[in-house]
């Protein structure tokens, strides 16, 4: 991640980003989409960026369901500066999430 | 501690030694939080106990554990209502076999197929008549 992407992300998101990390290495296996809304909503962080980072997902903006970044006919809900960021991030540097 | 946190700890426990699950993917996720809302120390946050508790807390391992367990519990009961002859369940035991991750199970990738992959999550609604 380039710093001015860690510039644009704020604490709560940094934190749960560490977290859905270890959880990955420890665990074996990445965050499911529950557990990262969960611990956004304990954290206060950006579901948005946290799913764009973790899965290489976001939400579609018209059906609200869970797209892979970069599909084609879906539109990702970029509903706060941080996932905006993400965003931008993924489409300039490919995804993160590869699968 | 949570008369609901006892009781999935209890559970996830019993799972541990090979019992077959009775609780939800659902449920397991959500008691991994509760577990690192309670073990939270002093000016630790939520997130900071749920990173330190992966990695060195077994009850953790054991909930996560348990949570894989009931989501495979899950898609074998469905794969077992389904018709014999639908299509879509060898075509994805097929792709499950080309996708599966290194340690990863038939079954596991199935399950991770289904709840992570839209398309093969929209060919299973298609399949059920959702």
């Amino acid at each position: 991640m380039s710093r001015s992407l860690l510039s644009k992300l704020g604490p709560a998101t940094h934190r749960v980003l560490a977290a859905a990390l270890v959880h990955e290495r420890a665990l074996g296996k990445p965050m499911s989409p529950a557990m990262i809304q969960r611990l956004c909503e304990a954290e206060g962080a950006s579901l948005g960026a946290c799913l764009a980072f973790i899965l290489g997902q976001g939400r579609d903006v018209s059906t609200g369901k869970l797209v892979r970044i970069g599909s084609p006919d879906s539109a990702i809900d970029a509903r706060d500066e941080e996932t905006e960021a993400a965003l931008d991030w993924s489409e300039k540097h490919g995804d993160p999430a590869p699968r | 501690m949570s008369d609901n946190l006892t009781t999935i700890l209890s559970e996830a426990e019993r799972v541990s030694k090979g019992a077959s699950p009775t609780v939800t993917r659902d449920q397991a996720e959500s008691a991994m939080l509760d577990l690192a809302k309670r073990e939270a120390r002093d000016r630790e946050g939520t997130a900071a106990a749920f990173t330190r508790l992966c990695e060195s807390d077994e009850r953790m391992q054991k909930l996560y554990a348990l949570g894989q367990a009931a989501d495979v519990a899950e898609e074998r009961e469905a794969l077992s209502k389904a018709a014999p002859d639908d299509r879509f369940y060898p075509l994805l035991l097929d792709l499950a076999r080309m996708r599966k991750r290194t340690g990863e199970t038939i079954e596991a990738a199935c399950a991770r197929l289904l709840t992570e992959d839209p398309v093969v999550r929209d060919a299973y609604a298609a399949a059920q008549g959702m």
